[in-house]
C-alpha cells in the first residue's frame, strides 16, 4: 500500500448537538502553582468540541490548502443564532440545510454548518458559537448527508483521502434501518469514521458509565457494529480522544531526490579514465524548529476604532508587524567608538533618540566595512568563485580515522538514478567496495553552479535491498578554532618539573570511584526488553522527541482554542515528551552506591551560593495516560503511536558483530509499540 | 598591541625577528579585520633609541619605547603604511635598524614597558573593550642579577592586568639561543592571567606561555589572537549532589562572509546606518512596547470566502476579540518555558553507553567542546543584568579528569541532557571524550569532552529508496582495486589543508576594494579542488577497466520496470535513440514531456520552452 500521503483530505465532522449535550460536566484542569486541584465546568459539546478544535487546529497549524474541512449539525433547528456570525443573508438561525434534504427530503435537524473548504481561525470561531439545540437529530441521516456532501465535493478528485467524524452523546434515537446499504456506500467511497462518544464505555482506558441509559447502551453497541463492518471504522471515547490528541506527533516530511554529479577525476581533460555518476541526493536528518509565535498586542481601550456599537466591553489583540528602521548618529564624531558600543547593546533606548536621525533605507548603500575603512558592494556580495555543480571524491581514508565531534551539519543521503540499473550497479559497487576497505571518502560538493563549494565526508551504507552514501558537512580550516587549554594531566611547576600530586588530580582512589559510578551508569542493559527477553539500550534517537517542539505546539494550540489561559492553564506535557529527561530509575537505584563513593571520594565543595534542584521539572501525571494496551486502538482519524519511524534496515553483508550492534541501537518496529506503551508503566511507578 | 624587541644580532639573513614579528603583525591586522572590522590595533617597540615624535602629544611614554602605530580602528591605509615599510625592509635589510636604531649598551628596565602599554592603552582604547597585549622577546632575561627591576616588572605587569589587559607571551628561541622562561618571566607573570578572578596560587606554570621558533610566530600568534571565548559556562550534574563546574567552546564553528551594512554618503565620509527592528500594530501605523507583546498562534490565512467580511471589521489586520478580562494569548516568560520545559541551564548525565553506539547519520549540528571550570558564572534570573553571580565548584577540575581517563579507558561515550543557555532549548548530546595529543610546542588537541547534539525523532528522515541493483562481486573488486590506490595511508580529513576557498575570494576582492587595487580572479587559488594529476596518474587505468566490468555487467543492462498508477505517457526514451536522433539533427522530432525526461534523468534543468530544451540535450550529448 502506498504511503498515506499528506494533505489531500477532507475531513467531515458530523457533531451531535441534541438537548442531552447541553449536560455539563466537570473537567480536571492542572493543579494551580500551590498544588490544589482545579476543575471547570462546561457542556459535553463544549467538551467534546475541544476534540473537533484541536484536530482542525492541526489543520490550521499544518497550513495544508489540501487539508480540508466540513461541519455538520445534527439535533439542529430554527432556534440556534450564534452571535457572533450573524449574517445578512437568509442563514440567520441553524436550520434544517442539507444537499439531500432539498433534493429528497426526509433528512431533516441536519444543517451544514461550515462548508468543506481550507480551514481558519474563523472556522473555530464558528465552533464556539455552537449551542445544544432542543431538537434531537439522527446520527444516520447526518452520515448519509456528510457522506453525499463530501461526495459532490470530490466528484473530481477522486485520489483524495475521505474521512468522517461523529461526535455524539449516544443519546438520541437513531433510525437503524438500512445502515448496511451505508456500510457498503463507504466501503465503496473508502471512507474511513471514527465515533468519538462522549462517556462511551472504553474496558482498556478503564473507563464504565454509571447508570448508562438503556438507549445509550443500543446505541454504543449500534456503533460498535458499525464501525466493526466498514473496512476503516473505530468508536472511541472523548476522554481518550483528547488525551491522545496531545501525544507528539511528527509531522512526515518526504525529503525531495534532487539530482547532482558524483565525480572522480578529470571529467574534462580525460574523459576516458574520469567518472561520472548521475545520482539523486535527499535528506537524512533535518533540523526541526519549533513553530514561530506570532506577536500580538491588545488594543488599548480609549480606541478609537471600536465604532461596532457594541455597548459590552471586549478585549481586542491585533497581531503586530515587524518594520526595520535605519538611522544614524551624526553628532558624535569623535568618540566614535564609545558611541557604537552602547547603540549596539540594545538594552535601552533611553539616550539613543538624542543623536540620530533616521534614514530611509532607498538613501542607502550596500557595502562591507574594512576595519574603519568602507569597501563599496552595491550588489551585497562580490562575484562568487566559478563552481560546477557536483560532488568531487578528493580521496579516501580508513573510517577508524574519521573524527566524529567534527562532523559540522545535518547528514545527506546519495542514492544512483533510481531509472538506471547501471548507475545503480556503478554506486553500489563503490559503496561495497568502500564498505569492505571500511574506508570513507573526503568530497567536496557545490549544490548549484557558482554556488560556494563545502567540503565534507562520504561514508558507505548498506541497507538490506539498497547500497548509498551518507555525507556530513566537515570543517574547512576557517571554521576549526584551535583554542589553547591548559593541560589537565600535565602540571608543571614553576621550577619546570612535572607535578604529580595536586588538589587538580585525581587520586587512584578516586580514579577507582569513577570507574564503579560509571559501571553502575551503563545504559547499554537499561532500556525495554527486546522480542528475545533482552534488555536493549536505553534511548533512541528515533523515539525521542523534541520537547520544545512538542510543547510548544501543544501552547499554541491550546491558546487557540482556549479563551482564556489563566482560567484554562495549559496541561502538562504529555509523558512520552519527558521520558528520557532523567537516567531510568532502575539504574539510579543500582548506582545509589557508586554515587555515594563518588561523592564522598571527590569532595566536590560548591560555593557560597548553594545551587539546589536542577533541572526540576514539574510533572502531573494522569493515571489513565498508562493504558499498556492502548497500541491495540487505531484507525485513520485517532492519533495513535506511528509505526516504523525510520526505515534503517538492517545491512545485510556486513560482518556479525556490526549487525548485532546495530540492531541493538535500532530496534525492529514490531517491538517498538510494545517499548512505548510500557515505558509509561515505568514512569509511574 | 604588538610589542617588538628590536634584535639586530640577526640581521644578517635578510630578515630579522623584527621584521618577522612586523609581518606577523601585518597577517595578523589583515585577519582581524576581516574577522572584527570594530576591532582597534597599535604597535609599540622597545629597546629602541627613537622617541615618540611630537604628533603623540597625548600619550607621554617612557623613554626607550616607541609607539610605531597608534591605537586606532585598523584601516587599510595603515595596513599598507607597514607593508610598504616592509617590502622597502626586504629590499633593504638595513632599513629597519635605521628606522627604529636599536639601544645599545643597556636594557629598557620592562617595568618601564608594561608602563607604557598601560599607558598607551589606557589613551588610545575604550574602557569596555577587552584588551590585549602580545609580548614578543627573544630575550629570556633582560636583567640578570637585578632583583629590583624584577619586581618593578612584576609590580606594572599587576597594574596592567588590572587596567583590563592581558598579557600573551611570545617567547622567541632559537637552537643557539634557547629561550629559558624560568630565568626571569616565570616569576614575572602572573599565574593563570587569563582568569582575573582566581588569585590563589596554584604553582603551577601560567598556560598562556608559548615558546617557539620564529618560523612557527604567525602561526603561533594566529593561534593566540582568536581570543578564547567560552560560550556558556554552566554546572555539569553527574548525579545528585554531584556537581561540577563547565565551561564550553565553539572549536567548530562555520565561518561566514559577514553580511553587508547599510551605509550612507555625509559627503565627506561614509557612516554605517544602524538598524532597529520595532513592531508596529497596522491601524494605528504606531510603534508598539515590547514588553507588552504577547505570543499566540498564527490566526490562520484571513477567510477569502464568505466567513470574514462582516461588518464592523473593515480593517486589514488579524485580530481576535475576547471577552474583558480574559487573556488567550503567552507572556513572553510563559513562551521560554515550553522551550526550556522550566529547566536551569546545566548538563546533566543520564547515562553511559559503548563508543559504537554513536552513529555516523546521527548528526545534525556542530559539536561544543567542554572543559572543567571551577568557577561558574550564572546570571540572576532577575534583577540588574550586569552583575554576574558566581559559583564556585573546587574539585570539578579533578571530577572531570577522572571521569575523562576512565572514559576514554573503557571506550565509553556519555549521553546528556544540555541546556546551554537560557534561552535555548533542551537537547540530547552524546559526550565524547577526548585525550591530549600533540607534540610539545605545537597546538595540542586538548583533554575534554566534545558535546555532539543527537537528532530528536522530529529531525530524522527515511530512506526514500527502497530498493535497487546491486553490483556483483567481479564489478566491487574493480572499484576497490582504485579505491586502494587512492586511500591515504594513515590519512584522515585534514580541515588545515582545506580553506575556505569561497570565503577567501571574498576576503581577496574585499581587501582590493578596500586597498583600491585590482583583483585578479586568474591568481586566486581553490586549495579544495581535487588534485586530478594525482588522481589519474594512480588509479587512471584501474578506473578506465572498472567502467568496462560495469558496463560487461548483466544487471546493469537490465531494463526498470516502472510501477506507476497513474497511466502516463510512454516518456522513456533511449540515450543511444535520442544519441542517433541528435547525429541524424532531428531532436526536435521528439516531444517535449522526451525530452524533459532526459534532461531530468542528467540532472539538468528542465525549464523552458521546446527550443531550449532541445538546445540542452545537443549540449549535454556533445560533451559526453
Amino acid at each position: 500500500m502506498p504511503a498515506e500521503r499528506a494533505g489531500y483530505t477532507v475531513t467531515m465532522f458530523l457533531v451531535d448537538v441534541s438537548p442531552s449535550m447541553g449536560a455539563t460536566r466537570s473537567v480536571e484542569l492542572p493543579p494551580t502553582p500551590s498544588g490544589e486541584e482545579r476543575t471547570t465546568e462546561m457542556t459535553n459539546l463544549e467538551w467534546a468540541l475541544q476534540f473537533v478544535k484541536l484536530k482542525i487546529q492541526e489543520m490550521i497549524f499544518n497550513g495544508r490548502k489540501t487539508d480540508q474541512c466540513g461541519v455538520f449539525l445534527f439535533g439542529a433547528e430554527g432556534s440556534q443564532s450564534p452571535l457572533s456570525f450573524q449574517r445578512s443573508d437568509n442563514r440567520r438561525g441553524i436550520e434544517t440545510n442539507n444537499v439531500v434534504n432539498a433534493k429528497n427530503g426526509g433528512y431533516e435537524h441536519v444543517a451544514e454548518y461550515i462548508p468543506i473548504a481550507q480551514p481558519n481561525a474563523t472556522t473555530l470561531a464558528k465552533l464556539d458559537a455552537t449551542k445544544p439545540s432542543e431538537t434531537s437529530g439522527d446520527p444516520i441521516d447526518a452520515l448519509i448527508v456528510g457522506i453525499e456532501t463530501q461526495n459532490i465535493y470530490l466528484e473530481k478528485k477522486r485520489t483524495w483521502t475521505r474521512k468522517i467524524i461523529i461526535v455524539t452523546d449516544g443519546e438520541s434515537p437513531i433510525e437503524i434501518e438500512d445502515w448496511e446499504a451505508t456500510v457498503k456506500k463507504m466501503n465503496a467511497l473508502d471512507i474511513s469514521l471514527t465515533v468519538i462518544g462522549i462517556d462511551f464505555d472504553d474496558d482498556e482506558l478503564p473507563f464504565h458509565e454509571e447508570n448508562k441509559s438503556t438507549i445509550k447502551v443500543e446505541n454504543e453497541a449500534f456503533y460498535h457494529k458499525l464501525t466493526s463492518s466498514l473496512n476503516n471504522g473505530l468508536v472511541g471515547t472523548c476522554a481518550y480522544a483528547l488525551q491522545e490528541i496531545a501525544r507528539p506527533d511528527i509531522k512526515q516530511t518526504k525529503s525531495t531526490l534532487m539530482g547532482t554529479v558524483l565525480r572522480l577525476g578529470d571529467v574534462d581533460v580525460r574523459p576516458e579514465e574520469a567518472i561520472e555518476m548521475i545520482v539523486k541526493v535527499s535528506k537524512c536528518t533535518a533540523l526541526a524548529r519549533p513553530k514561530s509565535w506570532k506577536k500580538f498586542g491588545r488594543m488599548e481601550d480609549d480606541d478609537e476604532m471600536q465604532v461596532d456599537g457594541e455597548a459590552e466591553q471586549s478585549e481586542v489583540f491585533v497581531q503586530l508587524k515587524m518594520r526595520t528602521e535605519y538611522y544614524i548618529d551624526r553628532s558624535t564624531q569623535e568618540g566614535e567608538e564609545q558611541d557604537k558600543m552602547d547603540v549596539g547593546s540594545d538594552d535601552d533606548d533611553e539616550d539613543k533618540d538624542k543623536n540620530v536621525e533616521k534614514v530611509e533605507k532607498e538613501e542607502l548603500i550596500r557595502g562591507f566595512k574594512y576595519g574603519s575603512t568602507y569597501a563599496p558592494c552595491p550588489d551585497g556580495q562580490f562575484p562568487r568563485l566559478n563552481t560546477r555543480k557536483g560532488i568531487d571524491i578528493c580521496g579516501f581514508f580508513h573510517a577508524k580515522n574519521f573524527r566524529r565531534d567534527l562532523a559540522m551539519g545535518e547528514v545527506q543521503y546519495i542514492w544512483a538514478d533510481p531509472g538506471s540499473p547501471q548507475q545503480q550497479v556503478a554506486l553500489s559497487s563503490i559503496v561495497q567496495a568502500m564498505f569492505e576497505k571500511d574506508v570513507f571518502a573526503i568530497a567536496r560538493w557545490v549544490s548549484k553552479d557558482g554556488m560556494d563549494p563545502r567540503m565534507g565526508v562520504l561514508a558507505p551504507t548498506m541497507f538490506e535491498k539498497i547500497d548509498c552514501l551518507l555525507w556530513v558537512q566537515m570543517p574547512f580550516a576557517d571554521d576549526v578554532r584551535k583554542y589553547t587549554f591548559a593541560s589537565l594531566e600535565n602540571l608543571v611547576s614553576k621550577s619546570g618539573e612535572k607535578i604529580t600530586k595536586h588538589p587538580y588530580l585525581p587520586t587512584e582512589e578516586q580514579l577507582d570511584a569513577m570507574d564503579k559510578f560509571i559501571d553502575a551508569m551503563d545504559l547499554m542493559d537499561a532500556g525495554e526488553k527486546d522480542d528475545e527477553g533482552k534488555r536493549i539500550p536505553w534511548y533512541d534517537t528515533r523515539l525521542s522527541y523534541n520537547p520544545a517542539i512538542h510543547r510548544t505546539k501543544q501552547a499554541l494550540f491550546h491558546s487557540a482554542v482556549m479563551n482564556d489561559i489563566e482560567s484554562n492553564p495549559l496541561p502538562p506535557p504529555h509523558p512520552e515528551l519527558l521520558k528520557y529527561i532523567e537516567p531510568p530509575r532502575r539504574v539510579l537505584k543500582h548506582a545509589r552506591e557508586a554515587i555515594a563513593e563518588c561523592k564522598a571520594a571527590f569532595k566536590v565543595k560548591e560555593g557560597m551560593h548553594l545551587i539546589t534542584n536542577h533541572f526540576i521539572i514539574q510533572l502531573t501525571l494522569i493515571p489513565h495516560l498508562f493504558s499498556a494496551q492502548e497500541s491495540h486502538k487505531s484507525s485513520q482519524g485517532w492519533p495513535r503511536p506511528r509505526k516504523g519511524r525510520r526505515r534503517r534496515h538492517a545491512p545485510p553483508r556486513q560482518n556479525a558483530l556490526r549487525v548485532a550492534q546495530r540492531q541493538r541501537t535500532r530496534p525492529f518496529t514490531s517491538s517498538l509499540i510494545f517499548h512505548r506503551a510500557s515505558t509509561y508503566t515505568q514512569e509511574t511507578k | 598591541m604588538h610589542e617588538l624587541r628590536d634584535d639586530p644580532n640577526y640581521e644578517d639573513v635578510k630578515t630579522s625577528h623584527l621584521f618577522t614579528a612586523l609581518e606577523a603583525a601585518v597577517q595578523i591586522q589583515k585577519k582581524k579585520v576581516i574577522v572584527g572590522p570594530n576591532d582597534s590595533a597599535g604597535i609599540v617597540l622597545f629597546n629602541t633609541t627613537r622617541s615618540s615624535e611630537a604628533k603623540n602629544h597625548a600619550t607621554e611614554i617612557k623613554k626607550n619605547s616607541f609607539v610605531f602605530q597608534t591605537i586606532a580602528p585598523i584601516s587599510a591605509p595603515a595596513i599598507q603604511e607597514l607593508i610598504q615599510l616592509l617590502d622597502a625592509a626586504r629590499e633593504d635589510p638595513e632599513l629597519l635598524r635605521s628606522t627604529f636604531p636599536p639601544l645599545t649598551g643597556k636594557k629598557m628596565p620592562m617595568g618601564d614597558v608594561f608602563t607604557s602599554c598601560n599607558w598607551v592603552l589606557r589613551d588610545g582604547a575604550p574602557k569596555t573593550a577587552s584588551k590585549r597585549v602580545f609580548l614578543i622577546t627573544d630575550d629570556d632575561n633582560p636583567h640578570p642579577a637585578s632583583k629590583q627591576l624584577l619586581t618593578s616588572a612584576r609590580t606594572t605587569l599587576l597594574d596592567l592586568t588590572q587596567s583590563g589587559a592581558q598579557v600573551e607571551p611570545f617567547f622567541i628561541a632559537t637552537p643557539e639561543k634557547p629561550f629559558d622562561p624560568s630565568k626571569f618571566y616565570s616569576s614575572v607573570l602572573l599565574p593563570n592571567v587569563l582568569n582575573g578572578n582566581d588569585d590563589e596560587d596554584t604553582g603551577v606554570l601560567p598556560e598562556s606561555i608559548s615558546i617557539t621558533r620564529i618560523d612557527d610566530l604567525l602561526s603561533q600568534m594566529r593561534f593566540h589572537e582568536v581570543p578564547k571565548r567560552a560560550i556558556f559556562s554552566i554546572p555539569f550534574r553527574l548525579a545528585d549532589g554531584l556537581v561540577i563546574g563547565v565551561k564550553g567552546y565553539g572549536l567548530v564553528t562555520e565561518q561566514k562572509k559577514g553580511s553587508y551594512k547599510y551605509f550612507v554618503d555625509l559627503g565627506d565620509r561614509m557612516e554605517v546606518a544602524n538598524s532597529r527592528t520595532v513592531y508596529l500594530d497596522e491601524d494605528h501605523q504606531a510603534e508598539f512596547d515590547k514588553t507588552k507583546i504577547v505570543y499566540g498562534m498564527s490566526l490562520g490565512v484571513p477567510a477569502i470566502e464568505d466567513g470574514s467580511d462582516e461588518e464592523g471589521e473593515g480593517t486589514e489586520s488579524v485580530s481576535r476579540t475576547v471577552p474583558f478580562g480574559k487573556r488567550p494569548f503567552y507572556t513572553a516568560d510563559e513562551v521560554r518555558s515550553f522551550r526550556t520545559l522550566d529547566l536551569e541551564p546545566g548538563i546533566k548525565l543520564l547515562g553511559f553507553k559503548d563508543r559504537e553506539e554513536l552513529v555516523f547519520e546521527d548528526n545534525v549540528k556542530h559539536s561544543v567542546f567542554i572543559h572543567p571550570d571551577e568557577l561558574v558564572r550564572l546570571r540572576p534570573i532577575l534583577g540588574s543584568r550586569n552583575k554576574l553571580s558566581m559559583q564556585k565548584y573546587s574539585g570539578s577540575k579533578r571530577t572531570f579528569t577522572a571521569l575523562l581517563k576512565r572514559m576514554i579507558e573503557r571506550k565509553k561515550l556519555g549521553l546528556v541532557l544540555a541546556l546551554t543557555r537560557r534561552n535555548a532549548a533542551p537537547i540530547f548530546c552524546a559526550m565524547l571524550p577526548q585525550a591530549e595529543s600533540g607534540d610539545e610546542g605545537e597546538w595540542k588537541e586538548p583533554a575534554g569532552f566534545h558535546l555532539i547534539p543527537l537528532p530528536f525523532a522530529d529531525d530524522i528522515r527515511a530512506a526514500p529508496l527502497e530498493e535497487a541493483f546491486r553490483a556483483p562481486d567481479e564489478v566491487k573488486d574493480a572499484a576497490r582495486a582504485w579505491i586502494d590506490k587512492l586511500c591515504v595511508k594513515n590519512g584522515a580529513y585534514p580541515p588545515d589543508s582545506y580553506p575556505n576557498p569561497a570565503l577567501a575570494y571574498h576576503n581577496a576582492q574585499l581587501q582590493a576594494s578596500a586597498f583600491r587595487e585590482e583583483f585578479d580572479p586568474e591568481a586566486f587559488e581553490d586549495l579544495t579542488r581535487p588534485k586530478y594529476d594525482m588522481i589519474h596518474k594512480r588509479a587512471g587505468n584501474l578506473m578506465k577497466e572498472w567502467k568496462r566490468a560495469l558496463v560487461n555487467d548483466e544487471s546493469a543492462n537490465a531494463v526498470v520496470v516502472t510501477t506507476g498508477t497513474k497511466r502516463k505517457a510512454d516518456v522513456s526514451v533511449d540515450e543511444a535513440e535520442i544519441r542517433s536522433k541528435h547525429e541524424a539533427g532531428a531532436l526536435g522530432k521528439l516531444r517535449v514531456d522526451q525530452l524533459k525526461e532526459f534532461l531530468k534523468s542528467k540532472s539538468q534543468p528542465v525549464s523552458g520552452k521546446k527550443p531550449e530544451l532541445i538546445e540542452r540535450v545537443a549540449d549535454w550529448l556533445d560533451s559526453h
